[in-house]
């Protein structure tokens, strides 16, 4: 009896293993699908959501991703992708496709050695090597291997409401104001006709006067030029940030909304939606929010305008590309090849019409519906050709730490409690922490 | 005489009152802009944050529910939470009443090392926890978590349990003895009662700490199996994109449970509270 039970127990093992024998030969020849995992902080109402989601799917039709299926993690915001993206750095549990949120990882992964030297990929196909200029892949190069996949540029300029304009009986520039000093006789023109001139804030990093502040010490002559084009700087004593502070301090007390100090993003973009604030700067990823009944009033899309920092100065950085964590050989391949499918010129393209980002290419060819379908985009795509002076942002180009200083100390410096002086010096304070 | 008397009463009955009345504002009023937010449109948050909304509809609500899998999180919550709760409500109860009430070799030691858990920072342990829990198989499930959140319970519910402990008089104990109850018996039948305000009010810091938990809820996990709700409400906070319509919606959706719970249990933490005072 035993024995009898022992045998069919064996049987039962055997048919077991068979049937497992199969399923890996099955599997075997199933092998050419590939699976990547990819962790995407473009979800929910991330403004490139949707255009994430085309393109993983529209990868999906192509020839090299018709065997690519996608593994996915949500991670919603950017500053959480970034708090898990290190941990995972750290651990070695990187994803196939490594996307960038923002904060420059490129050299913390790369000299963790956890993510693919893509340097022979881009030798291997100039056509699509031609598509990057050499400052944007500098940008995601490391130890002479590039690491990452730029996928965009960061550029941003004045929006302004041309109707306040027209209230206050001043034309606006073809393309820039040439000096500050003009910039600033306008600035008075609609004060003095009851329009408060400009968007600024100091809370999360104070992204609004970072850009003025990045502007004015970028346009002031080619110190100040080169200082706003420099990686981590540590003076911040210099003539030029000085000066951008005091005009700064100036800005904040007589030209933008009271609740500019301590105030954030939202709050400030919603007084330019509501025609409280005549002039903005930022990006073109604000372009499609002037359409977006939710936000702005009908109608408001016509009445922006766009022009250049005075100087035809332009904000300009490159942008810290996507990587490859994947170690097997197929896999890497195939997570290439979803790079190269994300920065063709047809994408770059449809990621300007969808969300904004400015394309990492130079000289694309616009389609001419664009200037149809969305004309202010066209127009943006159209004026930072005339930019004349081009220069980094504090988020993109300082130490953590004294991006975060700037934030903290703005209202002192804006309700005159430090002076401009004091401002830069509390700025080298914090840089020289990374330095000793 | 008496005139003054009962003007005296009436000012302090008013100061009362008052006093009351602006307490009870204060803490109303978040949760009470919270909902009157929920309602209102993006425009109109930002241009007024105490404005009423212009009208009142579910359309917050149905967009809170689109964008996020919030009542999946939510679930994932309720469990997580309410596991974690009892485990560590369970094994403080026991841990605080033998080390408040006996004296025994590494007593001091013990204590200490629960001292010292108090001081690690979450994100000195992530990595380490990262990696066991990738080898234990215990990565991205809400037993992972569960594990960590009891864990990290039990530091401070100790502490408030064994002064809870302390307050008992321990005759009860001694009677209790002498009538032949074991030791076993004593702690379930005389000291868990008496001891029921102390565990609520840990019941209660532990639930609404471990409800507000993001770090380990985003560490830990790689998927919706186990996530809870704080990750959910980053969703409708995208770069340049923050839909705090939305995200009001879902913040009251998610608030409520712990407001209901503190209603039910409200009198059992009032008597916590000030147990100690009256015993002395």
């Amino acid at each position: 009896m035993k024995r009898k039970i022992i045998s069919k127990l064996l049987a039962v093992a055997l048919i077991g293993t068979m049937c497992t024998g199969m399923a890996t030969t099955v599997m075997a020849a199933d092998d050419e699908k590939v699976t990547l995992s990819v962790i995407n902080y473009h979800v929910g109402t991330d403004y490139a959501a949707e255009y994430y989601s085309y393109l993983f799917d529209a990868f999906q039709q192509t020839e090299e991703g018709k065997n690519v299926e996608f593994s996915f993690e949500e991670i919603p915001t950017t500053d959480a992708f970034n708090q898990k993206i290190k941990l995972l750095i750290s651990s070695g549990d990187l994803p196939d496709i490594v996307f960038n949120g923002g904060n420059n990882i490129i050299e913390l992964a790369a000299k963790s050695g956890k993510v693919a030297d893509l340097t022979p990929y881009f030798d291997a196909d100039e056509e699509w090597k031609s598509l990057f200029d050499e400052t944007s892949l500098d940008f995601n190069t490391v130890d002479g291997k590039i690491y990452g996949v730029p996928v965009s540029k960061e550029v941003s300029y004045i929006y302004y409401n041309k109707e306040l304009f027209e209230q206050a009986g001043i034309e606006a520039p073809e393309v820039a104001y040439s000096t500050w000093d003009e910039f600033f006789e306008a600035c008075d023109k609609l004060k003095e006709a009851g329009i408060t001139p400009l968007g600024m804030d100091s809370a999360d990093s104070g992204w609004l006067t970072n850009l003025w502040m990045s502007a004015l010490i970028g346009t002031n002559g080619d110190a100040g030029n080169e200082w706003m084009n420099t990686m981590y700087p540590t003076d911040y004593n210099t003539p030029e940030v000085i000066s951008a502070a005091e005009t700064v301090q100036k800005m904040f007390q007589e030209y933008t909304t009271p609740d500019a100090v301590g105030g954030k993003y939202d709050p400030m973009a919603t007084h330019f939606f509501n025609g409280e604030v005549a002039m903005f700067p930022n990006g073109p990823w604000m372009i499609p929010d002037f359409s977006e009944t939710e936000k702005a009033p009908e109608g408001f899309y016509d009445k922006v305008g766009i022009m250049l920092l005075p100087g035809n100065g332009m904000e300009m950085v490159p942008t810290p590309g996507d990587m490859v964590g994947a170690t097997d050989p197929a896999k890497i391949e195939a997570a290439v090849a979803f790079l190269k499918f994300e920065t063709t010129p047809e994408n770059q393209i449809k990621a300007l019409e969808m969300t904004g980002l400015q394309p990492v290419s130079d000289n694309l060819e616009v389609p001419d519906t664009l200037s149809e379908s969305d004309p202010l985009m066209a127009q943006a795509l159209e004026i930072q050709g005339k930019a004349e002076v081009t220069y980094g942002q504090n988020q993109a180009y300082w130490y953590q730490n004294t991006i975060d200083t700037f934030s903290t100390e703005l209202p002192e410096l804006a309700y005159g409690n430090i002076t401009a002086e004091e401002f830069c010096t509390k700025l080298s304070e914090a840089a020289a922490k990374n330095v000793e | 005489m008496k005139k003054t008397n009962k003007v005296k009463k009436g000012v302090a009955s008013f100061g009362k009152y008052f006093f009351m009345i602006l307490m009870i504002f204060i803490s109303l009023a978040p949760i009470i802009w919270a909902f009157l937010s929920s309602f209102k449109s993006y425009a109109e948050i930002n241009s007024s944050a105490l404005s009423l909304p212009s009208q009142f509809n579910l359309d917050n609500y149905k967009a809170a529910l689109q964008y996020a899998p919030i009542l999946k999180y939510f679930m994932n919550s309720v469990i997580i939470v309410g596991i974690s709760v009892l485990v560590t409500v369970a094994l403080v109860a026991m841990c605080a009443y033998v080390i408040s009430r006996f004296n025994f070799k590494l007593k001091t030691l013990i204590v200490l090392l629960i001292s010292a858990s108090l001081m690690l920072p979450a994100q000195a342990i992530s990595q380490p926890l990262f990696a066991i829990f990738q080898k234990l198989g215990i990565f991205d499930t809400k037993l992972g978590l569960i594990i960590v959140y009891s864990a990290m319970g039990i530091p401070m519910s100790f502490f408030v349990m064994v002064s809870y402990y302390k307050t008992i008089s321990t005759a009860l104990e001694e009677s209790a003895y002498i009538d032949g109850a074991t030791f076993i018996q004593t702690f379930t039948s005389i000291i868990l009662p008496l001891a029921k305000p102390g565990l609520v009010t840990i019941a209660m810091i532990q639930f609404i700490n471990i409800w507000n938990e993001f770090y380990f809820a985003l560490m830990l996990t790689s998927g919706d199996r186990a996530r809870t709700v704080p990750i959910a409400l980053n969703y409708y906070m995208g770069t340049f994109a923050n839909n705090y319509s939305a995200l009001f919606a879902a913040v009251v959706m998610t608030v409520l449970p712990t407001i209901v719970l503190f209603i039910l249990l409200q009198r059992q933490v009032m008597e916590s509270l000030t147990a100690g005072a009256v015993k002395g």
